[in-house]
């Protein structure tokens, strides 16, 4: 229940990361790819990363009195809240929107696919 | 890789194949990079019982990664994200795996400058530190680890622009002195080299090491060291559920400038220089991307070729890097197609770097678990350092035929012209604003010739202990200005020979 909840979150954080949105079998490895970058780091940034994660999903809800959450909210809502946050000062909101786009480009800029495209491990 | 003696399992041992709860040799190094794995080389060589703690697994060399993002997940801690706590945030990597950082460094081999150690000597009273007396230790290193300069056909194009760039504006610009064999270019270095060019420490000394019967745990963690009066008796590991505890004579402390310190700590033990975990320097790096109309596929020829040395009277230090597209990603603040369609152009872009030898200095903290928490904020003085070696790079980068420069700078994203570069010290750039990295981390269990202001002796033996050593980064009194392994090695390998030497007295 809370895997399938927490699945469906960062889905929806990576369409609006991704440079090409759309593509659900990709984003599906592009998750499966940070869970196990997660798995790495230690128990409070763990805790931290997926208190984040509930956070962001009741964002919309107690910050602009939206009736849906984050993951139900369409994709240019979701551009908008993440551009937002990335745009504050300082804080905990921007860290936090940091920490999210550094996870899932670290994942999309490092997916062989894209490795392949760029030409990046060219003569492997 | 592992075989039985007397019931024993030796070799490369993981908590899934350890078999025992108790064992015992001469000596003990924790941790295995730069410091612990040249210590263990040279200790073997001489037939001591010798064992290695490794947190980190252990990959052969022809099983690394073949890129940046399985490398993550393999050889570097916490999966590559690290973090310095302060103004501003620093972000840092190091490797975790047997051969340690070395594994996944640029490999950048260079001595520690005379003047750095003339001024230990001065200012700290190191003993037997002379240039002349340390050569012989990096003689051995260098020929052992292949050092040499980057042979021209592995160089980049971004490479070439950089050096000609500098050598047009009459800069100092060196050709990069590399621990490599028959270096392909394939800019991979961050996943371990995949072409097993790279004579890292697990290609060398690990392998001298497991040749000469050594035992390597690879995946324990030295959880805390066992006292008895002011001798280290042993040490109590953890890992993957299995504990095992190691007795040994002498004890060789080598897991970093942030776990050196944190192991000490947790373990109880407390300096009377007070110095411990204080004195911390991480040579601050910053980034200035060149955009050009050209197609220069930085990544096609060696991650770095070039350094401009005709600033390290100031303390900056530039070079290029190929910076795998990932980091680069991270670093911008476009995101969704934006992003995209700035990272369409990677391939005309050239990344230029600075290294910052820092005045200013922080401190490594345990906190809840006797985890630690790295704590700096940069000073004045360096942040318009950084600033200095940002406009450096703009220059050089407008002289290579740029025609963009991208700034780490969050209100302040570019400059188009030779003509902004004075913006760039604009007092609105707040230090907050700036987005910095490192991979260098040292100076916190400082070596110096008095128990009052330093942690370890000049032997690296730690103060207030009969048989404890240090041998990392954690040992220098200050920041060396340059790529700092190949004199952690150097250092490790004069402990090391320091301890043969008194081994029947300690």
């Amino acid at each position: 229940m809370l895997y399938r909840l927490r699945k469906r979150i960062f889905l929806a954080l990576i369409e609006v990361l991704n440079p090409y949105p759309g593509e659900r079998e990709f984003e599906e490895e592009i998750f499966n790819f940070i869970m196990k970058l997660i798995s790495l780091y230690p128990f409070l940034v763990k805790l931290a990363l997926f208190a984040g994660l509930f956070f962001l999903e009741l964002y919309p809800i107690f910050s602009l009195k939206s009736v849906k959450p984050f993951s139900f909210t369409r994709y240019e809502k979701r551009l908008s809240i993440i551009e937002n946050m990335l745009q504050k000062k300082t804080g905990i909101r921007r860290n936090l929107a940091r920490a999210f786009k550094a996870l899932v480009q670290m994942a999309y800029y490092e997916h062989p696919w894209y490795m392949k495209k760029t030409g990046y491990s060219w003569a492997l | 890789m592992v075989h039985e003696e007397n019931g024993i399992l030796m070799g490369v041992i993981t908590p899934e194949t350890l078999n025992y709860k108790e064992a015992a040799f001469d000596l003990l190094i924790i941790g295995s990079g730069a410091g612990g794995g040249t210590c263990a080389g040279f200790l073997i060589e001489d037939g001591m019982n010798v064992a290695i703690v490794e947190e980190g697994d252990y990959i052969p060399p022809d099983e690394l990664p073949k890129s940046v993002g399985e490398a993550f997940l393999k050889l570097y801690r916490n999966g590559g994200a690290r973090f310095i706590f302060g103004v501003p945030g620093i972000a840092f990597a190091e490797g975790m795996c047997v051969g340690g950082s070395t594994v996944i460094n640029g490999g950048m081999c260079w001595r520690t400058p005379e003047k750095v150690l003339e001024k230990w000597k001065l200012e700290e009273g190191i003993e037997k530190i002379e240039p002349s007396f340390m050569e012989r230790y990096f003689d051995k290193i260098e020929k052992r680890i292949n050092v040499e300069e980057q042979p021209p056909h592995t160089w980049s194009k971004a490479g070439v622009i950089f050096k000609n760039a500098a050598e047009s504006l009459g800069w100092k610009v060196v050709t990069d002195r590399r621990n490599q064999k028959g270096c392909k270019g394939l800019s991979l270095c961050m996943a371990g080299c995949p072409a097993g060019a790279k004579q890292s420490v697990l290609h060398t000394y690990i392998q001298d090491f497991l040749k000469k019967d050594g035992t390597i745990f690879a995946g324990l963690r030295a959880e805390r060291i066992i006292f008895k009066g002011n001798r280290a008796i042993g040490v109590f590991c953890k890992g993957k559920g299995r504990e095992l505890t190691i007795k040994a004579k002498i004890i060789v402390l080598a897991c970093g400038a942030d776990e050196t310190p944190s192991l000490l700590m947790r373990s109880g033990f407390k300096s009377s220089s007070g110095m411990l975990g204080k004195n911390l320097y991480v040579h601050p790096n910053v980034k200035a991307v060149g955009v050009f109309d050209e197609e220069l596929f930085q990544w096609r020829g060696a991650h770095q070729s070039h350094q401009v040395h005709e600033f390290r009277d100031e303390g900056i230090l530039l070079a290029t890097a190929g910076v795998p597209p990932s980091m680069v990603a991270m670093s911008v603040e476009e995101t969704g197609r934006k992003l995209g369609e700035f990272m369409e152009n990677i391939k005309n872009m050239l990344f230029a770097g600075a290294l910052i030898e820092d005045t200013g200095t922080g401190m490594v903290k345990n906190i809840i678990g006797g985890k630690p928490i790295l704590l700096y904020n940069i000073n004045d003085y360096d942040f318009y350092r950084v600033k200095r070696a940002l406009s450096l790079l703009s220059i050089l980068l407008f002289e290579g035929g740029a025609k963009e420069v991208i700034l780490p700078f969050r209100n302040f994203k570019s400059i188009k012209s030779p003509a902004q570069i004075p913006l760039i010290f604009d007092n609105k750039i707040k230090k907050m604003d700036t987005e910095m990295m490192t991979v260098h981390i040292m100076g916190t269990a400082k070596m110096s010739g008095s128990p009052k202001r330093g942690v370890v002796d000049s032997w690296g033996r730690v103060y207030g202990t009969e048989n404890i050593f240090i041998c990392d980064a954690s040992i220098f009194p200050s920041p060396i200005g340059l790529n700092p392994m190949l004199s952690i090695m150097g250092f490790s390998a004069r402990t090391a020979e320091y301890i043969l030497e008194n081994r029947h007295r300690l």
